[in-house]
């Protein structure tokens, strides 16, 4: 059932078993198998149907550290979030990334890969990924043929595309018919009422734009905003908790964490296609797939780095004839006809061999690039050392509800600088030792600064470096850990010190690897739904 | 280039493949960058010597020689980046080298 509290009649009071405040990835996921399940649920989400400014703008900010795009311009906030605006990438956490990594200080998840697997292996058919493949049995089948990069401590790692699945419009109806879940729009989070004895959640007060505002009553609340939001409504939305819900040690709001990432070489290759069909995006199954490099986890202890990820990256050639017919074929299948687009088929038409030669590549062989490459580059996405001081704070301005804003802190170290280094170096060894290709680094990779200092693309932050991208993944500020001095949630999600408030969604990794994260956000959230079906307090149908 | 007479090589035999070779970068920038990219200002003329050991007696052989002592170097990874280019040791030692001569016979 979809409800709006801009028709509800103010004042009244919504219970049910659970309460999920935020329906993107997490929240959906979570809240439907609940519904499942047979438990109640109230997914209370801030915004509409579609994306409104007004919504829209109570995710505004300030940025005081990295630079960052706005943050308004990095999620969506309305019925299935950020997914509206996801590309779709899909891969699990390696073993690796959960476990301690003693020579930099991380003390890892506190739980292991073998608790996850299962979740994930139930999650791809959320995400709609496929099969849960995520090894070089893939490349095999389309008999890629794979080398050995095992003497620069190299592993391959690889991706599968959702479609991707926009989780408001594909599983609105699925949250329209049911019985059990009931979805309230235009219901934004502006206080979470406590009993300060217990030391759990009573209520939650929501309020619309438009004024109208209700209470929510539940047995389990589960927060389900997004790696920045989760921190400010803890931090921002419980009045009589000053200081922040869950925030006795200060550590809401820590080690925010993104996946930056930067084209930090150039590619020479004797023969691209011979490259870029084993190393580069494939078709695997009539879906597309990405294959990377990443560190071995010997080898990342060996040499005291981070979990980055190398891929290939590469432009177009757009003065060759295939990129010219290619772009007027999709002008004229996008229905766009133009006499332009059809005589630049036909004349390009003449050039048969060309033409002929792609066509035989894409149908034939199958392979993902089918007409001249410009450049090839290689792109290192980090994988962030946890940083405390890289954080999620309360600004001094108030949004149009009254709660503060967002004052986003990111910080990046010289770990994650050298993890870069490290990996392209090792790369570029493999490639040339094979014969596959020459590498230039950028000229300013080793010298201090080039990573950290963020030169953010389109901003013209410091043109000689390299230029840095964001993947707007906002992870790790209600970090998960068994101690409440070094996270905010414990392994079941729960926040520490408040035993029915839950946190679900990206904001609990802590650590994060080089793993796009919503396969692992949608893991995550159905584990949480077992969790409090078999939470006693959470009682069948009561809501 | 004082040590090359104890090999069976003619040193300016070696010189002359070598300059065959890769004297095109010998008075360029890349090949002053390579020279000046090695820690060890002594390990063109090691290298050197090591070549004149093998005694390669043609262009191919010299060629082959070389391969395989970039093969040794990048197995395991003992690269040097010059001006951002990943290259072998061997090849960045080869490349000062080839400035080196050229310098010599510049003199």
């Amino acid at each position: 059932m979809i409800l709006d509290l801009e028709e509800l009649e103010p004042g009244q009071e919504l219970a049910a078993d659970v309460a999920v405040v935020g329906a993107g990835a997490a929240g959906i996921a979570l809240a439907l198998e609940l519904g499942r399940r047979g438990r109640s649920v109230l997914l209370l989400e801030s915004g509409g149907l579609d994306t409104e400014g007004e919504t829209q703008d109570l995710y505004e900010g300030d940025i005081t550290g990295v630079a960052y795009d706005p943050l308004s311009a990095s999620r969506a906030r309305f019925l299935g979030g950020t997914t509206a605006m996801w590309t779709g990438w899909c891969k699990p956490l390696d073993a690796a990334d959960l476990a301690p990594r003693p020579w930099l200080g991380l003390e890892g998840w506190p739980i292991g890969h073998d608790v996850l697997q299962p979740w994930y292996e139930r999650a791809v058919s959320v995400v709609e990924c496929g099969a849960y493949r995520f090894d070089r049995w893939l490349w095999a089948e389309i008999e890629a043929p794979l080398d050995d990069f095992s003497s620069e401590g190299l592993e391959y790692t690889f991706w599968q595309k959702s479609p991707p699945t926009r989780f408001g419009s594909r599983y609105r109806e699925d949250l329209a018919r049911s019985t059990l879940v009931r979805v309230v729009l235009h219901a934004n989070l502006v206080d979470i009422g406590i009993d300060p004895e217990r030391g759990h959640v009573t209520s939650l007060a929501l309020a619309s734009l438009g004024g109208h505002r209700i209470a929510v009553r539940a047995s389990a609340y589960v927060l389900a905003c997004g790696g920045i939001e989760n921190a400010r409504l803890l931090l921002a939305a419980c009045s009589a908790r000053p200081e922040g819900l869950g925030n006795e040690k200060g550590q809401v709001g820590r080690c925010f964490m993104e996946h930056p990432h930067w084209d930090v070489a150039t590619i020479h290759a004797p023969d691209s296609y011979r490259l870029l069909d084993s190393y580069y995006r494939r078709k695997v199954g009539g879906r597309p797939h990405r294959i990377g490099w990443s560190f071995s986890a010997e080898e990342q202890a060996r040499l005291g780095v981070m979990n980055c990820s190398a891929e290939l990256d590469i432009s177009y050639d757009e003065q060759s004839n295939q990129h010219a017919i290619s772009e007027a074929w999709q002008r004229l299948s996008q229905g766009r006809f133009s006499a332009e687009a059809a005589a630049e088929i036909l004349a390009q038409l003449q050039n048969l061999s060309e033409v002929g030669h792609s066509w035989w590549r894409k149908h034939v062989r199958g392979t993902y690039v089918n007409k001249p490459v410009d450049e090839i580059r290689l792109m290192i996405t980090l994988d962030p050392l946890p940083n405390p001081e890289s954080r999620v704070a309360l600004s001094r301005d108030r949004d149009a509800l009254g709660l503060r804003r967002t004052e986003l802190h990111w910080q990046l170290s010289d770990i994650d600088e050298r993890s870069i280094e490290l990996l392209a170096t090792k790369v570029a060894t493999g490639l040339t030792r094979l014969g596959l290709a020459r590498v230039r680094l950028h000229p300013a990779l080793g010298t201090r600064g080039w990573g950290t200092s963020g030169n953010l693309r389109g901003y013209g932050i410091a043109p000689e470096l390299p230029e840095m991208s964001i993947s707007w993944h906002h992870m790790g500020t209600t970090r998960m850990s068994t101690r409440a001095d070094r996270g905010v949630v414990d392994a079941d999600c729960q926040v520490h010190g408040v035993a029915n408030l839950f946190v679900a969604g990206s904001s609990v990794f802590p650590t994060v690897g080089n793993a796009n994260p919503t396969l692992t956000i949608v893991a995550l959230a159905m584990r949480l739904a077992d969790h409090l079906v078999g939470k006693a307090a959470v009682s069948n149908g009561t809501g | 280039m004082s040590a090359r007479a104890e090999t069976p090589l003619a040193a300016a035999d070696l010189d002359r493949l070598l300059l065959d070779l890769v004297g095109d970068f010998g008075g360029t920038d890349f090949g002053r960058a390579c020279l000046n990219a090695l820690a060890d200002r002594a390990g063109p003329r090691r290298r050197w010597s090591d070549l004149a050991a093998a005694s390669p007696h043609d262009l191919a052989t010299l060629r082959q020689t070389i391969k395989a002592m970039k093969a040794a170097d990048l197995a395991v990874g003992d690269i040097v980046v010059v001006d951002g280019w990943v290259l072998a040791r061997t090849e960045a030692e080869i490349l000062a080298l080839a400035t080196l001569l050229d310098a010599e016979v510049m003199a």
